[in-house]
């Protein structure tokens, strides 16, 4: 059926179209692999039309999810079009968070036959007694975007969600769309475990990128470090024209604040054309944005990763990439944003925010051309979405402890759970764990008569319904206007440290404060003057391990004079000679470190190329380490590229590294790197969102913040508290893990200390900073890892004072 | 002006400082309580008794204990000194919800094995169960006592003649130094008042500003550190 519709349109369908078409007629399952823009929703959806032929209001058959629910109207119509077409009587709906009550309640009597929604507005529809009527003839669930959501905790509620389908449907068919992925059988493994008829379905289909660098006429007019790169605009803002809709993304919400200020300063005429698009913003005005620039009204936005995904704007010419790329998947998803057309060329202009970027823009481009991405790496086991999926299940309909195991356990994420944190997690939920039994109010399920474990009253239903999701941002603050209006959020942090009438710029706007209170920030209009700009978190992504390899063979060519002779490197010879001259370009078997001493005191210098946060570790771990062969005070850095220590007194930095090899051992890692971090403190942050997702805390009902008040704590002394007094909660342990990966990238640093034990390391005292070590030098102010006890820190606080 | 608030002695084998004050001497506690030994007085303020408990009643779950810390840590204030007596400088309990009945036999109990004389500056907490329990066996006073020089309450910035010792703020002093930062509780001392940090472990707290004029402890986990640059 979908052939003859393709035909009426006069399309001619791709063969990986047809080979997904085949497969869903065989009753298959599958991965749909193929760059964004290839018409890969018409390939999942094509070979279940037949499906919804002849229907006398059936209900639903097709579930498609989405991550993003701005996504859900543009998707709705496309998948309505065919049915039109055809002339079908199956309807598509659409159920968000943003769906009016009286569609909801409609759609709880019947759902249609398509529906799209998102994976928590699933979950919640199977928290309704009448979930098992509503999906008695569901055939096949459709995931979109699978490789986002597949790294994520949302990923693994999807994973539950499904695990809960195929209880009723131990036959549906499961078909997941994905950009390219580098261990595409794991992410299939994640979303159809166990079925070896399940299918690869890949496209060769050609959608080269051309990637530009953007070079500014003086190479001086880049700085050595930090991420604007604004003294060196002109140069982009030449290749920039109304003319030519275009997506300028950046790193950070900073970032993208500053650079939408400094293209407004030079165009003031493109004002009228020109957007800015991130998180933090008011979402009202972000989807004004976007459909200003589906029909062409917007020319020009400034955005963060808030747009990478999502919406087609076919209209875009031309993508833009300000500073480190940071990943290969990542570019390439950003420039697939321009020219959304079967065959055509993506075109990506690179534009350096420091000197070295131009480097990695050369090395991105090669890895671009040798496919080599990002593999994506699945939650494995967290307990505090098992914790909100076992009371989820209990509402609703009861749930037997026995089979509900066996359900969880069929999926890929917690295959390999024990019984002992399945019974921890339930017991946790079920009666408040082993501390908090004594309150009828915290235990949120109970035995029926059938032995069965059902939620125990109807409140603790609605409020479980209400927190049902695994997406927690920090705490936020509200930003609005005197008069009432909406700007966006702000961390509570940035908030705070706000002094009364401080200007500061947001959403292209000088604001001013005016009070906070209440969790609102209330603003008014400034005019220009200094303003300072939020300071999100979140920007410190690291260079991936694709990019970082790409780099290095980058210098490695350089190194044996065999560079393919790109304008990147025509620009860097004056800078890498010098490197050269000074001190070393290391090989790829090769780690260079180099010594130097300035004003400030003794510097080291160790170059991984491993990302900020595996340097981060490193730096501690290893002045931790040296610091056991002779004590000193080590000041650090860590940037994408390398580690800096710096002691005011002579260290043989050189000796020991040389001569103690047990300096990069893995034995000993995870004490030693526990005791050279204050993994605490940043435990605290993430365990907030932990609590939140395993229900422990409870964020109250929308806009009833002020009952709260004497209920307020913040994360860091929830957590306090709880280690304390429960240490043996496996949420704290959560926290502890989950901050080791995220915030050191704990798999990647061990790979880094194996290749650091096997290279050959060559030690360069240079006589004054190279290229490499200036950047770090320069970044040093903006970063400190601080390795020593409270006490110890205290003192030396106060020495300072001193001074 | 004589100065607030002289230094006398610092880093004691117990951690605590000793000041004085209007010519009176007083021991800083890294325990977060003053003890003054002219009049055999323990000051503490802020104790929130039952704020964990509230967090429970309402759904929010938290693990015992906390209450139970806060009690052995001031126990050993009381039994450490030749204390007679313990000021409490408002904000004893939390709220009503935080008034369980396992709250009040904890505390019950507790006052048998510490049958010291306690005395309750009321705060704004304490108006949300005006009748403490009777085993308690805790003195209501007015909303503001003179002891010696001093004017006790539990708001400071409701100032009298006198100089006034409060709490009802929780000060946290941040330290910070070119590339660190710490937060920690603190006492504060200033030209008319003086400020004590509050007693549970289980609270927050409000930044000070750095003047001139006012000097500021911070508390360690083991000792009461003079913060000069405050």
């Amino acid at each position: 059926m979908i052939e003859e519709w393709f035909k009426q349109k006069g399309w001619k369908a791709h063969p990986f179209q047809k080979a997904t078409w085949k497969a869903q007629r065989n009753g298959q399952s599958g991965l749909i692999q193929v760059p964004t823009g290839s018409g890969k929703t018409y390939a999942a959806y094509g070979g279940l039309l037949d499906q919804l032929k002849d229907l006398k209001s059936t209900g639903l058959k097709i579930l498609y999810l989405t991550p993003l629910r701005a996504m859900t109207r543009d998707l709705e119509l496309a998948l309505a079009k065919p049915l039109e077409d055809i002339g079908l009587s199956a309807t598509v709906e659409s159920r968000t968070g943003d769906t009016s009550s009286s569609v909801k309640a409609r759609q709880k009597r019947k759902l249609p036959e398509v529906l799209l929604t998102t994976p928590e507005s699933l979950t919640l529809l199977l928290t309704y007694p009448e979930a098992e009527r509503l999906f008695a003839k569901l055939d096949t669930v459709i995931v979109d975007e699978w490789h986002e959501l597949l790294s994520s905790k949302r990923g693994t509620q999807v994973e539950l969600a499904l695990a809960r389908l195929r209880e009723w449907h131990p036959r549906l068919k499961t078909w997941g769309m994905s950009a390219t992925l580098a261990n595409p059988n794991d992410a299939m493994a994640h979303l159809v475990p166990h079925d070896p008829k399940a299918v690869h379905i890949t496209a060769s289909i050609e959608r080269p990128i051309v990637l530009e660098s953007v070079i500014p006429e003086e190479i001086t007019s880049l700085p050595w470090a930090g991420n604007m790169g604004l003294r060196a605009a002109k140069a982009l803002l030449d290749r920039l024209d109304p003319a030519r809709p275009t997506l300028v993304f950046t790193n950070t919400r900073n970032q993208a604040e500053m650079w939408h200020e400094a293209i407004i300063r030079a165009k003031p005429k493109w004002i009228e054309q020109i957007g800015l698009h991130h998180g933090s913003l008011d979402r009202d005005g972000r989807e004004l944005l976007e459909s200003g620039l589906k029909t062409g009204k917007i020319r020009l936005v400034v955005a963060t990763s808030s747009l990478d995904l999502g919406v087609d704007f076919s209209l875009i010419e031309q993508v833009v990439q300000i500073g480190s790329p940071k990943g290969i998947a990542r570019l390439m998803q950003r420039a697939g944003r321009s020219n959304h057309r079967m065959g055509e060329k993506s075109k990506l202009l690179c534009m350096p925010a420091s000197v070295l970027h131009l480097l990695e823009f050369a090395a991105a481009r090669e890895a671009i051309e040798k496919s080599e991405i990002e593999a994506i790496h699945a939650p494995h086991e967290p307990l505090d979405v098992l914790c909100q999926h076992i009371v989820t299940r209990s509402i609703g309909t009861s749930f037997n402890e026995e089979s509900l195991f066996e359900e969880i356990t069929s999926t890929k994420a917690y295959e390999s759970l024990s019984k002992d944190r399945f019974n921890w997690a339930l017991q946790l939920v079920a009666s408040g764990g082993k501390t908090l039994n004594s309150y009828p109010d915290y235990g949120k399920l109970m035995r029926n008569d059938l032995g069965d474990w059902t939620i125990k009253q109807p409140k603790q239903a609605k409020r479980h319904r209400m927190m049902i999701g695994t997406i927690t941002s920090d705490s936020m603050v509200q930003v609005r206007f005197l008069g009432g209006g909406r700007i966006g959020n702000v961390e509570e942090s940035f908030a705070s440290r706000l002094k009364p009438r401080e200007k500061f710029l947001f959403g292209g706007k000088v604001l001013q404060q005016y009070s906070f209170r209440d969790m609102t920030l209330f603003v008014k209009r400034a005019k220009g003057g200094q303003a300072s700009v939020p300071r999100w978190l979140g920007g410190k992504m690291p260079l991936s391990n694709q990019l970082a390899n790409a780099l290095r063979r980058s210098f490695d060519q350089i190194a044996k004079s065999a560079a393919p002779d790109t304008p990147e490197l025509r620009t860097l010879e004056p800078v890498l000679r010098t490197q050269q001259e000074l001190s070393h370009i290391p090989k790829a078997d090769e780690v260079l470190f180099e010594t130097c001493k300035t004003r400030e005191g003794y510097h080291a210098f160790c170059f991984t190329f491993e990302g900020r946060l595996v340097n981060d570790g490193l730096a501690a771990l290893l002045a931790y380490r040296m610091g056991q062969v002779q004590a000193a005070t080590f000041t650090m850095t860590a940037s994408d590229y390398g580690i800096e220590w710096l002691c005011p007194e002579p260290f043989p930095f050189q000796d020991i590294i040389t001569k103690k090899p047990e300096l990069f051992s893995l034995e000993n890692l995870l004490e030693d790197t526990l005791e050279s971090i204050n993994v605490g403190e940043m435990a605290k942050r993430q365990f907030r969102g932990i609590a939140r997702i395993a229900g422990l805390t409870f964020d109250g009902y929308p806009g009833s913040r002020k009952s709260g008040k004497q209920l307020q704590a913040s994360s860091g002394l929830l957590y306090d508290v709880f280690s304390k007094y429960d240490p043996e909660n496996l949420l704290i342990q959560q926290a502890q893990e989950e901050v080791l990966e995220n915030q050191f990238e704990e798999a990647r640093l061990r790979q880094t200390l194996k290749r650091l034990q096997s290279s050959r390391h060559i030690f360069k005292e240079t006589p004054r900073p190279t290229p490499l070590s200036l950047p770090l030098i320069a970044d040093r102010l903006t970063s400190k890892i601080s390795t020593e006890s409270l006490e110890d820190r205290i003192a030396r606080i106060q020495k300072q004072w001193l001074r | 002006m004589a100065p607030v608030a002289t230094l006398l002695q610092q880093n004691n084998p117990n951690g605590s400082c000793l000041i004085e004050l209007l010519g009176e001497r007083l021991e800083l506690l890294h325990q977060r309580a003053i003890y003054w030994p002219s009049q055999c007085a323990l000051l503490v303020a802020d104790l929130h008794w039952g704020k964990d408990e509230a967090f429970r009643v309402r759904g929010r779950s938290l693990p015992h204990g906390v209450l139970g810390s806060d009690l052995a840590r001031l126990a050993s204030c009381i039994n450490s000194r030749p204390a007679e007596r313990v000021y409490v400088l408002g904000d004893l309990i939390h709220n009503r919800d935080g008034m369980s009945e396992e709250v009040i036999q904890e505390v019950s109990k507790w006052r048998i094995q510490n049958p010291i004389e306690m005395q309750l500056i009321p705060g704004n907490h304490d108006r949300h169960f005006p009748d403490l329990p009777e085993k308690w066996d805790i003195e209501k006073t007015s909303a503001s006592i003179r002891v010696g020089p001093f004017d006790l309450v539990h708001d400071p910035n409701e100032t009298t003649e006198n100089y006034t010792i409060g709490g009802h703020i929780h000060p946290l002093l941040s330290m910070h130094s070119r590339n660190d930062s710490i937060t920690l509780p603190c006492f504060y001392f200033g030209k008319r008042y003086a400020i004590l940090p509050a007693f549970s472990e289980f609270t927050g707290g409000k930044k000070i500003e750095s003047k001139t004029d006012c000097k500021a402890f911070a508390i360690a986990p083991k000792q009461v550190i003079p913060a000069t640059g405050c």
